[in-house]
């Protein structure tokens, strides 16, 4: 589970509305005390770039920014880089809401994209948890290497060098290479679960 | 009891001639020699470095074990090459070397070098997917997931005949 992580899943929260009563702040609070490292930030510049710097594992990012840009915006951005990264897509505007599936099919195909009404009942941590599910363990730990300063570090594919932020970059290459370990790793850990069981 | 001796050679950078040159160096010593070679496969998997099994062939080789620590190899290079009479390894996906980690090539050199008269080929060949699956495991409780995953592939991909 990843709140038994010893490194807590990382939540960046792009909300514009700020204060301790907004949205953003008041989600932030709520899944901070269910273990997660969260971030919440309310400006598109300071968002992009957190994107780019630094890792993180889910975004949740309001729909309607306020500003010219919208969370479809920021969507496309991440899957520029990461077509695995979960992304939230959370609003309270009733316009979004009543638009036909037809306006969400290019965010729903571009990769794990989960949809949030703000007036929902549905507990906002339960959604959180359901995005922390389909976090890709190989890449976190690949984005963390990274994050560490192990950016530049390489491994050697049949002649060719790859860096661990080059492997980082969605291409046919290196996501059909992450999906070969990825499979290897749930592997290991059907195997590892098993013998725990046996030896119960 | 007697050991096996285990030779390394890491061809990545080899010429096919440098590589042909270092086999016939080695073929005298055979009897009770295992040889691992690392370097690059092939997308079809019937090659080495370049290097067909016939071309392997030879250079006159006749170690006990022959693993060839590369992409592909265990489609079909070492079938070919198994057919000779040699007991060969090759892995049927991607392997991925991470060049500061030496740990899962000194697994098969570990269980290679400590295989006796009284242990079968394939019997020490699967020591050492047992001692990837360790060295994954622990990679795994250390939170090391890619080298978890690496290594685990490794051990998933291995096939000998």
């Amino acid at each position: 589970m990843p709140n038994n992580d010893a490194l807590p899943y990382k939540i960046l929260i792009f909300d514009d509305q700020i204060g301790i009563d907004s949205w953003g702040e008041v989600t932030a609070t709520q899944i901070r005390q269910e273990g997660f490292d969260v971030t919440h930030v309310s400006d598109w510049t300071t968002a992009t770039e957190f994107i780019s710097s630094r890792h993180v594992d889910i975004v949740v990012v309001d729909l309607d920014l306020n500003i010219r840009e919208t969370g479809f915006d920021l969507l496309k951005i991440i899957r520029e880089r990461n077509q695995a990264l979960p992304v939230i897509l959370a609003t309270g505007n009733e316009t979004y809401l009543d638009r036909p599936i037809a306006g969400y099919v290019d965010a729903l195909a571009s990769g794990p994209v989960m949809f949030y009404s703000k007036n929902s009942e549905v507990n906002f941590t339960d959604q959180i948890i359901e995005a922390a599910n389909r976090v890709d363990p190989v890449r976190r730990s690949l984005s963390l290497m990274s994050e560490a300063g192990m950016g530049e570090k390489e491994f050697e594919i049949d002649g060719i060098s790859y860096t661990v932020d080059e492997l980082l970059i969605s291409s046919r290459r290196t996501d059909e290479l992450i999906r070969g370990l990825r499979e290897s790793l749930q592997a290991l850990i059907l195997e590892m679960s098993s013998n725990a069981h046996r030896n119960l | 009891m007697i050991d096996m001796k285990v030779s390394t050679i890491d061809a990545s950078s080899m010429s096919s001639r440098q590589i042909r040159k270092a086999l016939s160096e080695i073929r005298n010593e055979c009897n009770d020699t295992a040889l691992i070679l690392i370097g690059h496969g092939s997308e079809s998997g019937t090659e080495f470095m370049n290097l067909s099994s016939t071309q392997i062939l030879e250079c006159n080789i006749r170690p006990a074990i022959l693993w060839f620590f590369a992409c592909n190899c265990g489609k079909f290079l070492v079938r070919d090459i198994a057919a000779k009479g040699i007991t060969t390894v090759g892995h049927i996906c991607n392997v991925i070397i991470d060049r500061e980690d030496t740990s899962a090539i000194e697994a098969i050199e570990e269980t290679l070098a400590n295989t006796d008269s009284n242990t079968s080929h394939h019997q020490s060949i699967e020591s050492t997917r047992t001692k990837w699956f360790i060295l994954a495991s622990n990679h795994f409780i250390n939170k090391k997931f890619f080298s978890a995953a690496i290594t685990n592939q490794l051990r998933l991909s291995m096939r000998y005949y």
